[in-house]
């Protein structure tokens, strides 16, 4: 087994090889650990790939910076913690007749946004590459604009805002001309 | 403060107090700057979901690559019988044409990233030259001004805008030879190890071009991603 440092800049690195490594690697042994759990053996595979994610984002994000377990502990508890949920989900599926008064009011509100949500995730698919990196880099990564501008060799930090700018204002435009058209 | 520089100290986690507090009453005051707050935080939210999608794919696609069921094995067993039968012909004209079709997919215009219109920058006249033509895609003339610019300044970007400038063209051996003189100290370096790998993966040689992509999948760099993808389908 890999030290944790080295697994952990494997993680961070986000190679896709890197995290099908590590994906392999504890594999075997969560789908051993989810059999305390009265789990579908096509969900416990389906959840392992939510917790990597999970682990993945936090790693990059420096969430696992100072940790004190392990990270086959942390990547376990991630995927208990799923399966709880999602076994809590399962039995809360019987309709009840009082649920329709818990109803919230900004119901219209986030029904409307997730709409958004989805067209702005189109409309970044059919941005050029180099729009998506730079919005990946910002909203994704976490990274700031002078990490940005060294690692895709702008020249300078005005270049970069004003095309960031012009990727923001054309996601905008897609997405407006989607909302009007739909 | 300008709004856009406390909207992007917010998303970057650099704000200070005190603009913390300015950024909280614009929030209420101006609905113009909570609208656009709110239309970034929806932009996060988005490239977020998308890019675990991606990544769900990634697992999905290797869990059944690793697990091929019986019919599936059966199905590889009958298409390697038929290409076997249709013959090598096709196969290679297929290799040909599909690398033609991956490159087309995954060739992208470098942007110009140098000398865009930034006010008060007074560049060199052959620089801004070269770079005019390139942003009016003239790349006849982009590919030789900045020859001249490398020959002149010795400048390591002119390598890269050449070589991009040389595929518009359809000039892939002269790009991939222009390409392959870029320094590995050089900033924009893994950017003209990417452009050499597709000039070379469409000039047909693959195994070349497979170990250039490789290279770069196994990096941190911006085109890492991209490499590993078009690795995996070559």
């Amino acid at each position: 087994m890999e030290k944790e440092s080295v697994l952990l800049d494997r993680l961070k690195s986000g190679s896709n090889r890197d995290i099908i490594r590590i994906y392999d690697d504890h594999k075997g042994a969560f789908v051993r650990f989810a059999t305390k759990y009265p789990i579908a053996s096509e969900d416990v595979l389906d959840i392992y790939q939510d917790a990597i994610i999970v682990l993945w984002e936090h790693a990059r994000q420096g969430k696992l910076d100072g940790l004190k377990s392990s990270i086959k502990t942390y990547l376990f508890g991630v995927g208990k913690y799923m399966m709880l949920n999602r076994l809590k989900k399962t039995s809360m599926q019987q309709p009840m007749v009082d649920e329709i008064t818990e109803i919230p009011d900004n119901l219209y509100d986030e029904t409307l946004r997730r709409e958004r949500v989805e067209l702005l995730r189109k409309g970044f698919r059919q941005l050029g590459n180099q729009c998506q990196k730079i919005l990946r880099m910002f909203y994704y990564d976490g990274k700031k604009l002078d990490e940005i501008q060294t690692e895709l060799g702008y020249a300078n930090k005005d270049v970069l805002k004003s095309q960031k700018s012009r990727c923001l204002k054309q996601l905008k435009e897609l997405t407006k001309e989607k909302l009007h058209g739909a | 403060m300008e709004h856009e520089a406390l909207i992007t100290g917010y998303f970057e986690g650099t704000l200070t107090a005190e603009q913390q507090r300015a950024f909280d009453r614009l929030l209420v005051e101006d609905a113009g700057f909570a609208q656009e707050v709110e239309f970034q935080r929806e932009v996060r939210q988005a490239i977020t979901l998308d890019q675990r999608a991606q990544l769900k794919q990634l697992l999905r696609d290797h869990e059944q690559h690793n697990k091929p069921t019986l019919r599936m094995r059966w199905w590889i067993g009958a298409a390697a019988a038929v290409l076997l039968v249709v013959g090598g012909g096709t196969f290679l004209w297929h290799r040909a044409s599909s690398a033609r079709v991956l490159y087309a997919e995954y060739y992208q215009t470098y942007p110009n990233t140098v000398m865009p219109t930034v006010r008060g920058e007074q560049p060199g006249f052959l620089e801004q030259q070269a770079f005019r033509a390139y942003d009016n895609a003239d790349y006849a003339n982009a590919e030789k001004l900045f020859g001249d610019l490398y020959r002149q300044s010795g400048e390591d970007y002119a390598l890269l805008y050449r070589g991009v400038s040389l595929l518009e063209l359809g000039r892939f051996t002269t790009a991939d030879s222009v390409l392959s003189g870029y320094p590995a100290e050089g900033s924009l370096y893994v950017y003209a190890r990417w452009y050499r790998a597709l000039s070379l993966l469409r000039l047909g040689k693959r195994d070349e071009s497979r170990e250039l992509l490789a290279e770069l999948a196994d990096g941190q760099t911006p085109v890492s991603q991209e490499a590993q993808q078009l690795l995996n389908r070559l």
